[in-house]
């Protein structure tokens, strides 16, 4: 078959790529030309001078960043973090998926799904202090678990054991884990019928269709999902961290994002130090990326990209 | 091929964006500064000035400070020389950044080159920095030969001179104009420690015996073990009542008792004396049941870092302070911080102190754990003068019933840890300072401008008649003169009367505006420069709500080092400083102070870690600093 001409092709679909030309022009204005700041994490950077007049100060912001006290810890608890974002983070709209697809009322299922994504369109905010409040020494969560024996307290005050580290995760996932599961029901609708039909015939049972049918026919949206999950882990989430955490609990909810936070805006601006994090964040999750993309790639012969 | 459509209409997309972003706009709408051309031409012998302010007042009295009553009266009714010596008004348009959002707007403003006339150097960048790259102008010229009211006050107050002017490569230069004060003022000190009158006359007994710790004398009580008395003395309209409870008809600021503290003083003036109150306090607590109250509460993260109860152990502050001798010193690895963390863990092991004190990192420094203490449930908390009296009573909140708040002085040190703490006079309170404070730049868009004009206007605000309409706002003549919308609205139709009183001419507020601080700054010039002569108000609170507001201004505020403009330190040294201090205060401090508060670390174990990690951090280096830069000044 004969290959399209450039022309041939603009004439036929030229509809279609004036229909990119806004996304295009949405990355290139707030993705790509906003990367001309990566300058300023190399800089003295004052605000006064601009990117041409500051100086260059090679990698001295690096240096600030990494050999701040708080560095390692933060590094540890952002790891923590995203792993637990990752596992407990990552399956709750996968089993929830799997869960409202298996309703059978279509009214309650609507109901069910509606109430759940809910909370996803509520402000961080909003979601912050709703924990604050729950988590208080009077608090609704705490009067629960004072029911099950455990100590009244301001359960986010507490640094030992690292409780900050599941609240965070369960933060995130009561936010999330109805609009993540989208992607997954779209999948599982897509699934051709035919093949439950024929294994209820066979006689089995419902978790066995879910575990050879469902499963293995999601994998695909899965890992991908997975995939860019980590990629973007790094930056998921710790907004919120930076509402609700307290000195008394650095060492348990500092992470890269509320570290860098105090370190370039606490006292005074520093928009280098600022920029030379996001830097590091940004080199750290297109690693991440990579990783996952290659091992994905390599194990499931599933790519991304 | 498609793809090299692509790719060129791409760059073709980003060649036009650059382009335009490069491309000079019509000058007028691009420059504020020049947004008012036109009209500067229609209205004769009126120089406007496009002026960023940050908005302080409450929208309910108005949105925009060009209607502030008393800018109103002196642009309408004063006129000021120019470069040509022509007299003329002055205007102004004024930009505001949203609430919250000040230096992230002045930033934007100064980065895209769209910065006003007139810039507020509170926030944002380092004016040093604005005024080498030419963004701002030097006012030096103006300040020695054309502002003779300004020049005076520098000449007057050499201390307040020294932190006005801008070293630039070790030049110095006048390149603001900040507001100035001829001295403290009971309203500077707007908050302090505020505790239960009412609890110790109910719960307590009086003392066996005074004995001052100073003198070490002893008197006996006559009143030995008896009840305390008190009453309110004043009903609402001032006339003399005798002993009555609080209702509606009574002054609640007339309450009068005759408790006396275990060191013969009627102010709680010694750490003994709290300590004998806060006995009273958790009595107070458990004969009512109160089991979510407390004692007392605490500013998060146990000390305040300009000084306050710290300075009660003989110490200056628990950061960086001015020392007796003029020097920076220290204070987080002193003997002090050692008997004031002692002195507030005992607190905090008897249960007085507030056990969720390290949790409240979001507080207001005036207003910690408000919740609480306005239900009555706290004996001794950090509050301002409107928690004072009976200001907190509420028929809602039972535990506020009979309420009566006194404010109390920083205690003296007499019972914990070394004999060096003990019984040395504190120094501050947090908020009081003599230093200048704000101020405005002019920048280079003013180079069309009647700067003179500008000049001379700041200039009047520092004469006498400037300075007191500025600081108490229009007489009866004036307001009937302007027919101020605000004044109308609020019925006040003078905002103060002259007083002679011993020979000296004091201030006497309109009681509205006496009473309610946010109208008396909205209806007062608070926010251009100008000089503030609050100590020539004439106070009228009882004798007793006199009593409680000198207590928060019994000490000097010697050693206040937050007013100091560290920006005159060049670039880099300011950053390094910064970047030291918020290693060793908000990394280091902020986390271990509360834990040797609440015993989680001890002084016996954790001690010499404690003082060796914050040497480590370099805390040396930043005194240094301070001092190096301090007597450099001098």
């Amino acid at each position: 078959m004969r290959k399209m001409t450039w022309r041939e092709d603009w004439m036929r679909n030229k509809i279609v790529y004036f229909m990119m030309l806004p996304i295009i022009i949405y990355f290139i204005v707030t993705k790509y030309l906003p990367m001309f700041g990566i300058a300023m994490a190399f800089q003295n950077f004052n605000v006064v001078r601009g990117f041409f007049g500051s100086k260059f100060i090679g990698f001295e912001n690096f240096e600030v960043l990494f050999t701040g006290d708080a560095f390692p810890t933060a590094i540890r608890n952002t790891a923590v973090m995203i792993l637990m974002n990752l596992s407990i983070g990552f399956i709750a709209p996968i089993i929830f998926a799997l869960l409202i697809t298996s309703m059978r009322g279509k009214v309650a299922k609507r109901i069910c799904q509606t109430i759940c994504y809910t909370p996803n369109f509520v402000a961080a905010v909003v979601v912050a202090n709703i924990v604050i409040m729950f988590l208080a020494n009077d608090g609704a969560v705490t009067e629960l678990l004072a029911i099950f024996g455990l100590k009244r307290q301001n359960w986010l005050a507490n640094d030992n054991p690292p409780v900050f580290w599941l609240i965070n995760t369960l933060m995130g996932v009561w936010q999330g884990f109805g609009f993540g599961s989208i992607m997954y029901v779209a999948a599982i609708h897509n699934i051709n019928g035919d093949l439950h039909e024929a294994a209820a015939m066979d006689g089995a049972s419902r978790w066995q269709r879910v575990w050879r049918i469902t499963l293995p026919n999601i994998l695909p949206i899965v890992l991908m999902m997975f995939t860019i999950q980590i990629g973007f882990s790094i930056n998921m989430g710790f907004d919120k961290i930076l509402l609700i955490y307290m000195p008394q609990t650095y060492s348990v909810a500092d992470n890269l994002y509320t570290y860098t936070y105090r370190m370039a805006f606490g006292a005074s601006t520093d928009y280098g130090l600022g920029a030379a994090s996001g830097l590091f964040q940004s080199v750290i999750s297109t690693i991440l990326l990579l990783t996952s993309q290659k091992l994905s790639a390599k194990n499931n012969a599933i790519k991304l990209f | 091929m498609p793809k090299r459509l692509i790719v060129s209409f791409l760059i073709c997309l980003c060649l036009a964006s650059l382009v335009s972003c490069g491309k000079p706009k019509d000058s007028a709408s691009a420059d504020p500064s020049n947004q008012n051309t036109s009209s500067n031409q229609t209205a004769q012998q009126i120089d406007t000035f496009s002026y960023w302010i940050a908005a302080v007042e409450s929208s309910e009295y108005y949105a925009n400070y060009k209607d502030n009553p008393v800018l109103n009266y002196l642009l309408n009714n004063k006129t000021f020389p120019g470069k040509d010596g022509s007299e003329g008004k002055i205007a102004f348009d004024f930009i505001q950044p949203p609430l919250g959002k000040e230096i992230d707007n002045i930033n934007m403003l100064i980065s895209t080159n769209s910065y006003p006339v007139i810039i507020d150097t509170t926030f944002g960048t380092r004016v040093e920095d604005l005024f080498s790259v030419g963004k701002v102008m030097d006012l030096t010229d103006y300040v020695n030969n054309e502002m003779p009211n300004y020049r005076k006050f520098l000449d007057e107050h050499p201390d307040q001179d020294k932190f006005s002017k801008n070293l630039v490569d070790g030049k110095e230069y006048y390149l603001s104009l900040p507001s100035g004060k001829i001295g403290n003022s009971l309203d500077d000190q707007f908050f302090g420690i505020n505790y239960r009158r009412d609890w110790i006359v109910k719960y307590g007994t009086q003392p066996s015996e005074f004995k001052d710790p100073r003198t070490g004398e002893t008197k006996p009580n006559p009143k030995a073990l008896q009840p305390f008395e008190g009453s309110f003395t004043l009903d609402i309209s001032g006339n003399p009542i005798s002993a009555a409870e609080l209702a509606d008809n009574v002054d609640g600021d007339s309450w009068v008792d005759d408790v006396v503290f275990p060191s013969g003083y009627k102010d709680p003036k010694y750490i003994s004396d709290w300590n004998w109150m806060f006995e009273i306090f958790q009595n107070a607590l458990n004969a009512q049941n109160i089991d979510d109250g407390y004692v007392l509460s605490i500013w998060y993260p146990g000390y305040i870092a300009t000084g306050d109860i710290f300075s009660s152990f003989g110490g200056r502050g628990p950061t960086w302070s001015i020392n007796p001798d003029g020097n920076v010193e220290f204070g987080a690895t002193t003997d002090s911080m050692k008997s004031y963390i002692e002195c507030f863990n005992d607190w905090w092991n008897k249960s007085w102190l507030d056990q969720r004190f390290a949790e409240r990192s979001g507080d207001v420094f005036y207003r910690v754990d408000e919740v609480t203490y306005r239900q009555g449930k706290v004996g001794l908390w950090i509050g301002s003068a409107a928690t004072l009296g009976t200001r907190l009573y509420a028929p809602e909140n039972e535990f506020t019933k009979g309420l009566v708040s006194y404010g109390a002085p920083l205690p003296i040190n007499d019972v914990y840890g070394a004999e060096e703490t003990k019984l040395k006079d504190p120094y501050t309170m947090f908020g009081s300072s003599d230093m200048l404070s704000g101020g405005i730049a002019v920048t280079d868009k003013a180079k069309d401008k009647d700067i003179l004009r500008l000049v001379k206007f700041i200039d009047y605000l520092y004469s006498e008649e400037g300075s007191l309409i500025s600081t108490f706002g229009l007489t009866k003549e004036q307001v009937a003169q302007t027919q101020d919308p605000i004044y109308a609205k609020y019925n006040v139709d003078e905002a103060y009367t002259i007083v002679e009183e011993l020979g000296q001419t004091l201030y006497l507020r309109n009681e509205l505006l006496a009473n309610d601080t946010a109208l008396s700054n909205a209806l007062t010039l608070l926010r251009i420069p100008h000089l503030a002569i609050l100590p020539k108000e004439k106070m009228q609170m009882t004798d007793t709500l006199l009593n409680s507001r000198r207590q928060w201004m019994l000490y000097s505020p010697t050693g206040f080092l937050g007013g100091m403009n560290i920006n005159q330190m060049n670039e880099e040294k300011s950053k390094e400083l910064e970047k030291i201090k918020t290693r060793i205060e908000q990394e280091y401090m902020y986390v271990n102070i509360p834990k040797f508060i609440m015993g989680k670390k001890t002084i016996a174990a954790d001690w010499d870690v404690f003082v060796s990690d914050v040497k480590k951090r370099n805390c040396d280096k930043v005194t240094e600093m301070y001092d190096t830069h301090i007597h450099g000044i001098e």
